[in-house]
């Protein structure tokens, strides 16, 4: 009886997939075609929104149809430059998260004993300890895995309650009187893409996250420090941060400015950039098919992807090619998850702006 | 309280304290000495002295020969040391890894675990280099454990049920003849934590495709070591190793390939010496080649 051996059967799926790909007038290297056999079955073949049994693979062939055969190769690129944060990634990001901000406390810790190393290396955790009671953590988003990261910062230290953390900012005044007294909010978010999801200015008027935050908890902030912890930042989120929370900060006079503290920072796609991930080339060949009449016509703005500009880049003109194993950012570029016009996209998305 | 900074080891409690930036935030005492150790491969103490330091630290500087070379002469300067500043209270031994082999640096820490009490009051402190990510060596890769007094070597046939970790950073081809001759009942594959989400790093872990996939290893083994915050590091994958039964009718064996950035790399090292694993590595590499900056140090207390 013939038996086929585990490498005998990955030889064979490489070769397939590279067969297949050259019927459609994609040419890989057989290397290209075994890592990306390896990532699909590792990482985005569990992409929450496929349907049972539904393969990357299989996808990836029906998408690259969609365009036409001589700028199939190209829309190849878009592939190679992809990057998957999978569920397990997700919860390393939530403990990254946690011990960012057990690093920017010792940092900050002003009053040590310094006499010498003993007493300095005794007391340096005790004070952090004593820094992360007096800190309440609030969850700005669903998808950051909150409990997870509560379970983890609880099981790290013991000086927290369950009320040190909030599970979403949104909470009515009446809910408020039961926190412990704090000095320090941490805001927790999954993605800042664009930035204009946490703040932006519309018709004169501060909309997002932030405002609405500091609307709900005005009465509770006095003499805190509040810093903006979003897991992925990209570059254009830390751009339009940057130039924004001092304007809403000066004109709203907001006592104390957010600062903000990413886990991770989020580069330019590198399909779509040629200085590092900073800005987007758009002279490279996949920043000219993102633009493309013949497929981004296709592509329907809605009212809340209209308040980032034109979206050939995603939204906000982050110009990702970020997936999250939950859901596809719109900052990623269209082309990957719309689904209008009978567009078949590689990762489909589902929408879950309220603006 | 349970103070999660501190590591349970064979040889008593170490409470864990990394501290970025150039210069020791402490005061020193009169009894804190830097030990200078000459690198393994070199017994020439005027090279040893003619090496820049990237930091000062410490109150008196000790020129020493490294334990490897002193065990086979005339007994090693670097217990006399120890015992000496056991005497006082609250010394801290310094020590900078530039240029020290992997070996040398491993038996080092060895020393400091086994012949120190928390009685003693005796800490270590590592000047941690910053370099640029080390250039490691592809080939030699050698079994052995750290002794106090040097190395013992090991044949990798003789490793029994070895539950490996190794570090991505490697070359793939390396790493898979490693597997090929050691036959991991297991991997746990160390992944340095990326501070900006790098699109090539999807394809960096694919590179190891063959050797992940041949030992059917899990995405769930993965193990990230988040050089932001190198003491959860430490303290998360000496927890892994710690976890490994290495009693019982089945014992299996921990074996470390360390990698990475200069954080990872030390982290490693000394959290497998702490947990008492078995190292492959290059022969006489040395992790940090030459130190053009400090990151910053790590400090150790034994505690009750």
């Amino acid at each position: 009886m013939y038996h086929v051996t585990w490498d005998q059967n990955i030889r064979r799926q490489t070769e397939v997939l590279r067969e297949e790909l050259k019927l459609i007038g994609v040419e890989i290297s057989e290397e290209k075609a075994a890592h990306l056999r390896f990532l699909a079955q590792r990482k985005y073949d569990r992409y929450d929104l496929f349907s049972p049994g539904e393969t990357f693979l299989s996808r990836l062939i029906s998408w690259l149809e969609k365009f036409d055969k001589e700028d199939r190769q190209i829309a190849m690129e878009i592939v190679d430059s992809l990057k998957f944060i999978s569920q397990y990634e997700m919860m390393e990001l939530a403990v990254a998260t946690f011990e960012n901000i057990r690093v920017l406390l010792r940092k900050n810790l002003s009053d040590l004993p310094r006499e010498n190393w003993s007493i300095y290396v005794d007391s340096i955790e005790q004070k952090v300890n004593d820094e992360l009671s007096k800190s309440i953590f609030i969850a700005c988003a669903d998808d950051i895995l909150f409990n997870y990261l509560r379970r983890y910062a609880m099981q790290q230290v013991d000086v927290f309650q369950k009320d040190n953390f909030v599970e979403y900012y949104k909470l009515e005044k009446a809910s408020r009187v039961d926190l412990p007294p704090f000095k320090r909010v941490f805001l927790i978010d999954q993605l800042s893409g664009s930035g204009m999801t946490a703040i932006r200015k519309e018709k004169r008027e501060w909309k997002g996250k932030l405002p609405t935050f500091f609307k709900i908890w005005q009465d509770n902030l006095k003499n805190c420090d509040i810093y903006y912890c979003p897991f992925l930042q990209s570059s254009v989120s830390k751009r339009h941060l940057m130039t924004n929370l001092p304007k809403w900060s000066k004109e709203t006079d907001t006592s104390s400015l957010v600062k903000v503290l990413p886990t991770c920072s989020v580069s330019v796609s590198s399909g779509l950039s040629s200085d590092g991930g900073i800005t987007i080339d758009e002279n490279l060949p996949v920043a000219k098919l993102c633009r493309n009449e013949k497929y981004f016509s296709k592509f329907v703005d809605d009212r809340h992807i209209q308040k980032g500009g034109p979206a050939y880049y995603g939204f906000g003109r982050a110009g990702l090619t970020l997936i999250l194993q939950s859901n596809c950012p719109n900052n990623t570029i269209p082309l990957i998850w719309h689904s209008y016009n009978d567009w078949f996209p590689l990762f489909p998305r589902v929408a879950h702006h309220r603006w | 309280m349970v103070r999660k900074t501190q590591i349970i080891t064979k040889h008593g409690m170490i409470l864990v304290s990394f501290v970025e930036g150039k210069q020791s935030p402490f005061v020193y005492t009169k009894t804190d000495i830097f030990l200078r150790i000459v690198p393994h491969q070199s017994n020439f103490p005027a090279k040893i002295k003619s090496l820049k330091r990237t930091t000062k630290v410490g109150y008196k500087e000790i020129n020493a020969n490294c334990i490897c070379i002193e065990k086979v002469t005339q007994g090693s300067l670097f217990d006399v040391v120890i015992s000496r500043m056991a005497k006082e209270s609250k010394s801290l031994l310094w020590l900078d890894p530039t240029m020290i082999p992997t070996e040398c640096l491993a038996s080092i820490f060895t020393n400091w675990l086994i012949n120190t009490k928390s009685t003693t009051n005796l800490g270590l402190g590592i000047v941690i280099p910053s370099t640029e990510n080390t250039k490691f060596k592809k080939d030699n890769y050698k079994a052995w454990t750290p002794t106090p007094s040097g190395i013992l070597r090991k044949k990798f046939e003789e490793i029994k049920l070895p539950v490996w970790y190794p570090s991505l950073t490697r070359e793939p081809e390396c790493l898979k003849e490693i597997a090929n001759a050691i036959k991991p009942f297991d991997i746990l594959p160390v992944v340095e934590f990326p501070e900006i989400i790098n699109y090539a790093a999807e394809r960096e872990i694919a590179l190891h495709y063959y050797m992940l996939d041949q030992y059917r290893t899990r995405t769930r083994n993965f193990i990230y070591l988040n050089n932001k915050s190198p003491a959860e590091a430490l303290i998360t994958l000496f927890g892994s190793f710690d976890a490994i039964p290495r009693t019982g009718k089945m014992p299996r064996s921990l074996v470390i390939t360390p990698g990475g950035k200069p954080i990872s790399y030390l982290v490693t090292l000394l959290a497998g010496v702490f947990a008492g694993g078995i190292f492959i590595t290059p022969e006489m590499e040395s992790p940090y080649p030459e130190a053009r900056d400090t990151w910053g140090f790590a400090i150790f207390k034994k505690c009750e």
